[in-house]
């Protein structure tokens, strides 16, 4: 495969040897709160209000300057490096899947399943590539993070990495709105720290992908270095890569990375670990959501008309305190303001 | 190397980038570089070789050279200097790129507002009888487009007419079209100045041009036409009102939907007695065109054709014809027709309405297509204003109750948002009867938008049927707390409450809203936490905005020891919320008790 | 529109240099045609690759198939197609037609004058050179016509024949379509026809398709009239070819490939979403049929 040889492909902490040992520090202690952190490195960060502010840009679609992109990566490396490869959270929660920087679809989300912090989210990963707004789609949600750390968690997709990205269009992007490639770099190294798994109330098991044959436990993940760039193969690969299939058992993914996994995989991973439900993205479904694996596996996917080509719907899925699922879907936002001379048709074969 | 020399180093060198994007970045620079440079040295070496360049490029970086020697005028040394100009302008005109030609052209006229006549008249004049004889057809194109500026500054000119006419006839259908899409430019540049047989002349060689391309831009023409006519005092032509209903019953189904496109412009432009019953005829065939586009067209104009006619004829001929429409096979027809209709009503009046429009509202409310149910929903006032609401709820709170099971939301919503309109027209107790158990159904819709929406709701319902109503009504509906409901439950009574506290009287804040918003104080969920303490500020402040009497101890006893408790609550958005409102209560006290002192 | 149609030409040559820099086929000729290289997302590119595979297959069985003397490839709305002059040196009975706008023709011939004259036999003594461009050697044509007003009077009628509409009838009305092909069918005994076009406006894709591309200034009349396999695999049945070799739409052309194939592309390219992928080949097919 192509690699660009100018991307920098080493490990975002690599030379922080002293962060595994924190990071296993706090696993334990991590319901105390943010408050009893260690101070955080000496690096620019902004108040609450001016985060405010930038939320306030970034709904109307305006994306932040470099240097506000600079502090916010900062101030989100502070939050994300303590959360864990299994970030906990709890009920209630709706979980959503891609966003691929359709950011009024994104706004059409939250129109649906209310505004952030009074609902609480789970985005399974993918908001950058493909849509035409990667930047303020991620810029969003990132700063949603850093504002309300406990209201929002932010796994991260297969592309949140720098290989893909070159491929799918959030490099050009940057590139296009910043004129440099300095913001791609920022958030790109910021990709590293997002966690890649979340389990929701220990019955939940939510992720980008799906499961892995080297994984048989969420211990197993535990025990991951997730802080690199997403490896072409291996078990971070497959979290972020794999598909649940029709098939039994472990199949070769046509996608080039990760697994097809069967229904049998599905039921013993679920026993092993005692979960109810592994939800997951990464997966156009024409519905917004489909079960598979008789419900022992869910995708949800979130951006509805993906690519503005495909013509799907779009859902988010609210869990309740008692886990009993919501499954709520929506179509593409209309947006009678936007010149529709101003994008670019998607590809055909013509 | 000079510091003088180097910006244009600088930019020859970006300007040979492989990257086409740095080469576009710099091309967008070179107005900087020429305020550098000066303004001979401008029009003597920056020009020469921004033509070089422009020689081969991509068509993306002469888009913005283009553009860019529009702002030249002043670097080259204002107008008596900006024919150095053309030469690079005429070349990018020449391509083959449309995008290129246009942003040429444009700048070409930009520059030709700036120089005077005498200036035009030297340097445009021999311009345009170069390029109007170009071999190249994308020359006599772009050459099209420059003439109404020019005409603007000479007035009407024979030899220049005569040219622009031999493009009118070019041999190439690009030309023509170029040559058609500029004419009405052309013949509003000429302003009062007599119409001469020129371009009656080129006008007729459009209409009855081969193509149909070309024929489809006459209708714009003809507009311009009759307009510049009707401006100048004179009526239109038997022959151009027989050319307009030419250009409506073309063979072509694109020059029928052009001139559809039009209807109101022609029919404004050719009101006269005796000429708008023959466009009446013709509108009637539209409405039966076998193209679904073209009578789409045509419903969309269907209000700016019939304000210009007799009302009776409205009802005898134009309401017969868009009959059939309401029930097109096409959702775009109706949907444009659906947009359009209600303000028929408006030219009909009250009782031709009832009669002939209302069953076709109630036909179009039941529409499979929302789009079609949206665009009646959101023009009901219009409808009302005519024929008043007693008429209008009986006839239409069926449909209205059953569209308030759509599955797209935004249809619920225009509905939400019609409904005050609506519940100042029904009167109370109607309102309480028949649409009562809506309003309160739409708190409880899953999607989150319509939640919020009917909340905000009630706060206008209680402006039309005043503060009682609400607190007898509705308000014993909501605050009954049920601890074993699920979540959602349990958050939407609290958010809709919470959206209320502004509007209830002081007497209800404190029995039955406080104890309400005061039972979820406790509640597992911090999202619920974290409202109470928002809502327990508003509580706060109404108290003292609406000047209770014991809002001091109402809020020292029940409201600050419940914020204090929680002040070190476990989570950390309950702690954020908790401590603003405590600082904001506090201010608000001590605030007060200055003002008794 | 028309012009519209000519810049799919562009796209279709573009897509397909990009599936060749991305390792998919080879094809040295491309960049003459398409000098920018625009890369595009990598299901454009196995798409890409797969139609021009399915259509050299076509063009293979039915070389195979007549090794017997003169043949003839009638190459409609060919645009910077680069076939022929693969084909021409390596068949040397081969007779090869390529018909577009005259000045999509205008364009090809300076081209392959300048660059690819030995590949066509062309000499410029003995080659006549019209006005519109068109370039005629005794087994190359390249012929500027509007197929709408096809008219091919030196058409050998009586070799076997075969027809290749790749992307092409599907922007004319269903009526000049069909004229096209009546137009082989009822002169040429020996003929075969294949054709790639999109199916499936039905469905919300096709839906959505249909608006994206009438953004472009494209409309598909065709692509109603015939929205299913069947119905194009019918409409050449009623022409008198009867035999169907071969019908499927791309995703079954896909999922049928040797798995050997199946895995050379999976190696070039992370596939970032298959479904979509599948949505898109979907509503596109290949039919092969012959007399």
């Amino acid at each position: 495969m192509d690699i660009d040889p100018d991307v920098q492909m080493e490990d975002a902490v690599a030379n922080n040897a002293s962060l595994q040992l924190q990071e296993s520090q706090f696993a334990d202690d991590y319901e105390g709160e943010m408050s009893e952190l260690p101070p955080s490195s000496p690096t620019p960060t902004a108040s609450t209000g001016e985060v405010d502010g930038w939320i306030e840009t970034l709904k109307k679609c305006q994306p932040l300057t470099e240097r506000e992109v600079r502090q916010l990566c900062n101030m989100a490396k502070d939050i994300l490096q303590f959360e864990q490869n299994v970030q906990p959270v709890s009920a209630p929660v709706t979980i959503c899947g891609d966003v691929h920087g359709q950011f009024h679809d994104l706004m059409e989300l939250f129109r649906i399943g209310g505004p952030c912090p009074d609902t609480n989210y789970l985005f399974m990963g993918d908001y950058v590539d493909r849509g035409y707004y990667s930047v303020e789609s991620v810029s969003f949600l990132v700063a949603m993070k850093v504002r309300y750390p406990r209201r929002i968690t932010i796994l991260r997709g297969n592309h949140e990495s720098r290989q893909i990205t070159q491929v799918y269009g959030f490099y050009d992007e940057c590139l296009r709105k910043y004129g440099s490639p300095n913001v791609w770099k920022l958030f790109t190294d910021l990709f590293d720290y997002f966690p890649i798994t979340a389990l929701v109330d220990n019955k939940v098991f939510c992720l980008h992908g799906g499961l892995s044959p080297t994984i048989e436990t969420i211990d197993n993940i535990r025990s991951l270095n997730r802080f690199q760039e997403v490896p072409h193969d291996g078990p971070m690969s497959d979290l972020l890569w794999s598909d649940p299939d029709e098939r039994q058992n472990w199949g070769i993914s046509p996608r080039g990375a990760g697994y097809t996994f069967g229904q049998d995989i599905s039921e013993q991973f679920n026993h092993n670990n005692n979960l109810s439900l592994i939800s997951r993205a990464h997966q156009l479904v024409m519905e917004g959501y489909a079960w598979s694996h008789e419900q022992q596996v869910v995708t949800i996917f979130s951006a509805p008309n993906y690519c503005y080509r495909c013509g799907n719907q779009a859902a988010i899925m609210e869990v309740d305190e008692e886990l009993y699922n919501t499954f709520l879907q929506y179509d593409p936002c209309p947006r009678a303001s936007e010149p529709s001379v101003s994008r670019k048709t998607p590809d055909y074969f013509l | 190397m000079s510091e003088e020399v180097y910006p244009l180093a600088v930019l020859i060198d970006e300007l040979r980038d492989d990257d086409v994007t740095v080469r576009v970045n710099a091309m967008g620079r070179i107005s900087t570089i020429a305020l550098a440079m000066g303004e001979a040295r401008t029009r003597n070496e920056l020009i020469p070789f921004l033509e070089e360049a422009a020689q081969e490029d991509e068509d993306e970086l002469l888009v913005v050279l283009a553009d860019e020697l529009a702002k030249f005028v002043p670097l080259v040394g204002g107008p008596e200097h900006a024919h150095a100009l053309i030469d690079v302008l005429s070349s990018l005109a020449g391509c083959e790129e449309p995008t290129v030609r246009q942003a040429a052209v444009a700048s070409l006229n930009d520059i030709a507002r700036e120089m005077s006549a005498d200036q035009v008249n030297e340097h445009y004049v021999p311009l345009l009888r170069r390029i109007s004889t170009a071999d190249w057809f994308s020359s006599r194109m772009s050459a099209a487009g420059i003439y109404a500026s020019v005409v603007a500054k000479l007035g009407p000119n024979d030899d220049l007419l005569g040219l622009y006419k031999d493009l009118v006839t070019d041999d190439a259908p690009m030309v023509r079209r170029a040559a058609a899409t500029a004419l009405p430019n052309v013949i509003e540049a000429l302003g009062k100045v007599q119409l001469t047989g020129t371009i009656q002349e080129m006008f007729e060689s459009l209409v009855y041009d081969d193509q149909d391309s070309v024929r489809l831009l006459s209708v714009d023409v003809v507009v311009a036409l009759s307009e510049a006519l009707r401006e100048n005092g004179k009526p239109s032509s038997d022959e151009l009102v027989a050319q307009t209903l030419a250009l409506l019953s073309d063979k072509s189904w694109r020059v029928r939907y052009m001139a559809a496109d039009r209807l109101e412009q022609l029919a404004k432009a050719l009101n006269s007695d005796e000429k708008l019953p023959r466009l009446v005829g013709q509108f009637v065939t539209l409405c039966k065109d076998g193209e679904s586009e073209v009578r789409s067209a045509v419903a969309k104009h269907v209000v700016g054709f019939a304000q210009n006619l007799d009302p009776a004829v409205v009802l005898d001929e134009i309401v017969p014809a868009i009959e059939p429409l309401v029930t097109d096979p096409s959702e775009h027809v109706r949907e444009s027709l659906a947009g359009q209709i209600s303000y028929l009503s408006v030219l009909l009046g009250n009782e031709k309405t009832i009669k002939h429009l209302l069953p076709l509202f109630l036909q179009m409310l039941k529409d499979e297509h929302s789009e079609v149910r949206l665009q009646i929903i959101s023009n009901l006032q219009v409808i009302n204003e005519v024929i008043g609401i007693d008429l209008l709820s009986q006839s239409l709170l069926p449909a209205i109750t059953e569209l308030a099971k759509d599955k797209q939301w935004r249809v619920l919503l225009a509905i939400i948002n019609y409904s005050p309109l609506l519940a100042e027209q029904l009167g109370v107790e109607f309102f309480n009867k028949e649409l009562v158990p809506l309003v309160m159904q739409w708190l409880w819709d899953p999607v989150w938008a319509i939640r919020d929406a009917a909340a905000q709701n009630l706060v206008k319902l209680t402006d039309v049927f005043g503060v009682e109503w609400l607190e007898t009504i509705i308000l014993p509906k909501l605050v009954v707390h049920d601890p074993t409901a699920n979540y959602l439950y349990r958050f939407t009574s609290l958010m809709v409450v919470k959206t209320l506290v502004p509007t209830v009287s002081s007497s209800a804040l404190q029995d039955p809203v406080l104890p309400f918003l005061l039972s979820f104080s406790e509640d597992s969920v911090p999202n619920i936490r974290f409202n109470v303490a928002k809502a327990l500020l508003q509580v706060a402040q109404a108290l003292v905005a609406k000047n209770t009497p014991n809002a001091q101890s109402v809020i020292s006893e029940s409201i600050l020891p419940v914020l204090e408790k929680h002040a070190e609550d476990v989570d950390v958005d309950v702690r954020f919320y908790v401590a603003e409102a405590l600082t904001q209560i506090n201010e608000l006290v001590a605030g007060g008790q200055e003002m008794q002192a | 529109m028309d012009r519209a149609v000519q810049r799919t030409d562009h796209d279709a040559i573009a897509s397909k240099l990009s599936a060749v820099k991305r390792g998919y086929y080879e094809d040295e000729y491309l960049e003459l045609f398409c000098p920018r290289f625009e890369p595009r997302l990598p299901l454009i590119n196995i798409g890409t690759w797969c139609r021009v595979r399915a259509i050299d297959q076509a063009i293979t069985e039915f070389l195979e198939k007549n090794t017997e003397g003169k043949t003839q490839v009638i190459s409609l709305g060919a645009g910077s197609d680069t076939r022929p002059f693969h084909l021409l040196p390596k068949h040397p009975n081969l007779v090869y037609y390529e018909i577009d706008f005259p000045t999509q023709v205008r364009k090809k011939a300076a081209i392959v004058r300048r660059h690819l004259s030995q590949k066509v036999e062309l000499c410029d003594s003995a080659t006549p050179v019209t006005l519109e461009g068109d370039i005629n050697t005794s087994r190359y044509h390249l012929l500027g016509q509007d197929l709408r007003q096809l008219s091919l009077p030196d058409l050998d009628e009586s070799v076997p024949t075969l027809i290749i509409s790749e992307c092409c009838l599907c922007y004319l009305a269903p009526e000049s379509s069909h004229l096209v092909l009546e137009y082989f069918a009822s002169r040429v005994a020996h003929l075969s026809i294949v054709l790639y076009e999109p199916i499936g406006l039905d469905d919300e894709f096709g839906r959505v398709m249909a608006e994206n591309l009438m953004m472009r200034g494209l409309c598909l009349p065709t692509f109603q009239k015939f929205s299913t396999l069947d119905s194009q695999t019918s409409r050449l049945r009623e022409l008198g070819l009867t035999h169907t070799i071969s019908a499927k739409d791309m995703e079954q052309y896909y999922n049928d490939l040797p798995s050997a194939e199946q895995k050379r592309i999976h190696r070039l390219e992370f596939l970032d979403e298959v479904e979509e992928m599948n949505l898109l080949l979907r509503h596109y097919c290949v039919v092969f049929a012959g007399k």
